[in-house]
């Protein structure tokens, strides 16, 4: 088990190195340099030079590389060119908006997909079953953005329940109860326009699972033993199915970080994914770059966890 | 019996009459086999077997075969399998027409329509409802939002079509050669694959349209292929790897054929239903991914309207709430679209499964 | 008359890979140390359950497993030996055990039977069609089949039209493995039957694996018996049936049916007592590992792996 993770481990590393490599050479051919956003432009042409060689900005890339990784290491993520302040603290806060919006969406996702994948499995072909298929069949079809439009348009505007943008009331003091609600409730549509849409893939796994499971001879053993039909679900076919839905939870990450690109947009959600279309737009690439990182690192994470979750819940995987 | 299983029965029947005349003192008695119906075998494929033991009968000399060389009967190709198993099912064929309808609209309109008209911005007639002049309204630059929807979906249709092509068939090159060769070489490509897995293609689409300073709607698909080729690699390659454990690969290599040969004309083949199915659903998805780029202001510019652009009109507020007309026929076509795709490659996949159990 | 197919001391391992950095820690020895002979026009039929090695052996000679040691020469002539890529495909030709799988289904009966021609001849497209409808005639397949899917066939029919494709080039020498233990019993004689005609006709060397004795035994003028990657005794035919020595020949024998009703109990009592004898005395004819002890000559023809006091 451990060797497998360790194994697994080793092979996530060369994707990190990549990964940084590929998001340097995108900064490199992203215009502007460190640079750029500090000088004054009043500053004659050689001293810029000058500034250039001591900063190592001509240096072979694979030097400047180096440099780069090395700084990271050490906490420095370069600066804005735009709001002139370092990187990391434009970012800090947009990253805890969005590890909230995401944490609620898997939460959700779990919370309805499983039940209702479920009742669809357990009592297919029923009423409830079509019922449940048909949104599935629905939901795999519409993207996620025109959803979450739909439901801003419906829940936020017309029926004007719940606030249709940013993450917390104006004007509300932190660390007040206030604070929390205002917070959640500025939480409630987008994370459910992710959810909803970002459910059908588990409600629809799991239900083939169950189905698939139902057939197998252990069940029927179960049930010749004189098993209880109740006992025969919750004891033997819904552990069973529900155990490969498990591993899938790390890919899930990548996925609700894709759609936080939408999402955050519609909603004027103050995350990282809007912050990254924001510094695109005005062309603050060191930003930019910095969340491509992030969200790369994210996504090698969650295949690791995926992984190792699958590795746990399936021990054939292990031999390879 | 059907009217063609009576036509392929009297063929059998010629066959049986031209070997019992003509042939009958160069029959090698030994070599008949006695074949045997197996029971748990399908009705139909008992007729079928029943066919072949009349075909089974012995016959003559060399030459016959050749007189008759035109006359021989030949088999449905798979495909023709594939295409009536989608016509048989309801919803597909129903999704089929309406593809079909919109795909000939959309495309035959626009050849009467004028672009650079239809985008020029008009600030006489800024956010007109539906009206008479304007079928669907006008959007903030008085742009005619009818004209936009159809060169929209047609530009949407396009770049969907040129990015499934373009993914899927790298993909299945990809994918076939990994599965194939397997080893070493399927263990490095493979790795490659899952690093493309884990970038965040979306956001490094959006800096590669950012950055290229003229793109049109060939480098726009380029980038996007770039980044969605590994799912139909992935699936390629497992399904591959099963073929290639199959005794006709090795029966091929015995026979001279080259790998090259093999993988193109031996496994390709069996391959081709897959690559349609996954060919269309990823169709379904692209269609999205394109529609959700232009949504956030990466994808086509609004000088090249896309169902995504008319839907970025949505981001505004008041649009949203009080211009319907704006962005809502889009999101129904998108919609529209990605059903009727998934429908048909649905169906497709249904057709297949249900043919690899009867196989 | 000369010796087609020569194979001299035939090893082939397969690396078991585990441990922390994959590295080899052992070796599966599918074949370990095989040495027979093929003349000119005869067939050699190599017996032996599953995994003993004798459809690697098999596959080694035509090319599509690596030696690992030892060499095959055909024709006088070593094969190379690094299972990447196959050799003399014009001379040595093989029919594949399973009917099903050895046909591609997604080709018409002439793609499959015209896929070797079109590899090495430049042909039109007539004369491939006379060319394949001779083949299917000499197999007892009717030109009807020319354009079918193999799906269409039985069991029987589809190891005939294997048996076309793999006479198309007038090869050599045949490798059949196994060619009718997938088909149906009822079948199995009268393909046996119209292979051994084909053999005669095209004057065909054969190397004939099976893993029953009763099949081989019309078919084959020398047969060898596998066991754990290695033979326990070879000989003529005659010699095999009329004077077994190894304790494992003589229970491959007691196992063929017998279809003499009269001797049913007779034949009860000499397999029970095989049987015995072999679980009593079988672990001596064995070395530490489990594997065959070396062979040794009863006559010119017959050798035996007997062992030292046995």
């Amino acid at each position: 088990m451990i060797k497998f993770i360790i194994r697994r481990l080793i092979i996530s590393l060369p994707q990190v190195i990549l990964l940084s490599i590929l998001v340097f050479f995108i900064g490199s051919l992203m215009p502007g340099d460190a640079l750029s956003g500090l000088i004054d432009p009043t500053i004659p042409v050689e001293q810029i030079e000058r500034l250039r060689e001591q900063m190592g900005l001509n240096d072979p890339w694979y030097i400047q590389y180096k440099d780069w990784v090395v700084a990271m290491l050490q906490g420095d993520f370069g600066h804005s060119f735009f709001k002139q302040q370092p990187v990391l603290d434009v970012i800090g806060d947009r990253m805890l908006n969005t590890v909230w919006l995401g944490l609620f969406s898997t939460v959700l996702i779990y919370l309805i997909g499983l039940p209702l994948g479920l009742i669809s499995g357990r009592w297919n072909d029923s009423l409830l079953d079509s019922a449940i298929t048909g949104y599935t069949y629905l939901g795999f079809a519409t993207p996620t953005f025109i959803f979450g439009l739909v439901m801003l348009l419906v829940f936020g505007y017309t029926l004007g329940w719940l606030p249709t943008g940013g993450s917390v009331g104006v004007g509300v003091t932190p660390g007040t109860l206030e604070y929390v609600i205002s917070k959640f409730q500025h939480l409630v549509l987008p994370s459910f326009s992710i959810a909803l849409i970002g459910l059908v893939g588990t409600v629809q796994y799991l239900r083939s699972g169950i189905i698939e499971t139902k057939q197998k001879d252990f069940v029927t053993l179960a049930r010749a033993k004189g098993v209880s039909e109740g006992k025969v679900y919750t004891k033997h076919i819904f552990r069973n199915s529900i155990l490969p839905i498990a591993a899938f939870f790390g890919y899930e990450i990548t996925s609700l970080l894709g759609g936080s690109l939408f999402i955050e947009t519609i909603y004027g959600y103050p995350g990282m994914g809007r912050l990254f279309l924001e510094s695109i737009s005005i062309r603050d690439f060191s930003v930019a770059n910095v969340l491509i990182l992030v969200f790369g690192m994210l996504s090698i994470l969650g295949a690791l966890l995926s992984d190792i979750i699958l590795s746990i819940v399936d021990p054939r995987i292990r031999i390879k | 019996m059907s009217e063609k299983d009576k036509n392929k029965d009297e063929q059998y029947k010629n066959y049986e009459h031209d070997d019992d005349t003509d042939n009958k003192d160069h029959t090698p008695t030994k070599v008949r086999d006695g074949f045997q119906i197996e029971d748990e075998k399908s009705s139909s494929e008992a007729r079928e077997l029943d066919m072949s033991i009349k075909a089974d009968l012995p016959h003559g000399v060399m030459g016959q075969g050749a007189t008759d060389m035109k006359r021989l009967p030949k088999s449905k190709p798979g495909w023709r399998i594939l295409f009536e198993e989608v016509i048989s099912d309801k919803l597909a064929l129903f999704s089929l027409i309406i593809l079909v309808i919109i795909t000939a609209y959309v495309f035959g309109l626009t050849m009467f329509l004028n672009q650079s008209e239809i985008v020029k911005v008009d600030l006489f007639s800024i956010n007109q409802p539906p009206n008479d002049t304007f079928r669907l309204g006008t959007d903030y630059g008085g742009r005619d939002i009818f004209g936009q929807l159809i060169i929209g979906t047609r530009n949407s249709l396009a770049i969907g079509i040129l990015v499934t092509v373009i993914s899927v068939g790298f993909g299945i090159v990809y994918g076939v050669v990994s599965g194939y060769f397997g080893g070493h070489i399927d263990n490095a490509m493979m790795r490659v694959v899952d690093f493309f897995m884990v970038l965040p293609f979306l956001m490094i689409i959006v800096v590669f349209v950012a950055i290229v300073p003229t793109y049109d709607i060939w480098t726009f698909s380029l980038i996007m292929a770039a980044f969605l080729w590994t799912g139909t690699a992935r699936l390629i390659r497992s399904v591959a790897m099963q073929e290639r454990e199959l005794d006709y690969v090795n029966a091929s290599r015995t026979l001279g054929s080259s790998h090259i040969k093999i993988i193109f004309k031996q496994v390709m083949p069996n391959l081709v239903g897959l690559i349609i199915v996954n060919g269309t659903l990823s169709l379904a998805a692209n269609i999205g991914i394109e529609s959700g780029l232009s949504f956030i202001g990466f994808g086509f510019p609004e000088s090249t309207p896309s169902l995504g652009t008319l839907m970025a009109y949505a981001i505004q507020t008041q649009t949203l709430q009080n211009r319907w007309w704006i962005w809502a026929p889009a999101a129904i076509l998108i919609l529209v679209l990605m059903l009727c795709v998934r429908n048909i490659g649905e169906a497709l996949r249904r057709a297949g499964d249900a043919r690899q159990r009867n196989a | 008359m000369s010796n087609l197919l020569e194979i001299k001391d035939l090893k082939v391992y397969y690396p078991i890979r585990g441990g922390f950095f994959n590295t080899v820690k052992d070796y599966v020895k599918a074949v370990d140390g095989v040495s027979l002979t093929i003349p000119d026009g005869t067939t050699y039929g190599l017996v032996g359950e599953s995994g003993s090695g004798k459809t690697t052996t098999g596959k080694a000679v035509i090319g599509l497993n690596h030696i690992t040691e030892g060499e095959i020469l055909f024709k006088g002539k070593a094969i190379s030996g690094s299972g990447k890529s196959v050799e003399n495909s014009k001379e040595i030709q093989m029919i594949f055990q399973d009917p099903y799988s050895s046909l591609n289904v997604r080709k018409r009966v002439f793609d499959i039977v015209s896929e070797p021609i079109r590899n090495y001849h430049k042909r039109t497209k007539d004369e491939l069609i006379a060319e394949v409808l001779g083949l299917l005639q000499k197999v007892g397949l009717p030109p009807g089949s020319l354009y079918k899917y193999p799906h269409e066939f039985s069991g029987g029919q589809r190891q005939r039209i294997g048996v076309a494709r793999a006479i198309a080039l007038n090869p050599e020498l045949i490798i059949a493995d196994e060619p009718v233990s997938a088909l149906d019993v009822s079948v199995q004689a009268q393909v046996l039957n119209f292979m051994q005609d084909i053999q005669e006709e095209m004057n065909l060397t054969m190397l004939f694996i099976a893993h029953d004795l009763g099949v081989v035994r019309h078919m084959c003028q020398h047969i060898g018996i596998m066991y754990q990657g290695r033979l326990v005794e070879e000989g003529t035919t005659e010699e095999i049936f009329n004077n077994p020595q190894h304790l494992y020949t003589k229970r491959l024998i007691a196992a063929i049916p017998d279809t003499d009703v009269d001797k049913i109990e007779e034949n009860l009592e000499v397999r029970q007592t095989i049987k015995e004898e072999y679980e009593e005395h079988f672990h001596e004819y064995l070395d530490e590992e489990g594997k065959a002890l070396p062979l040794v000559n009863i006559s010119p023809t017959h050798k035996v792996a007997l062992p030292a006091k046995g």
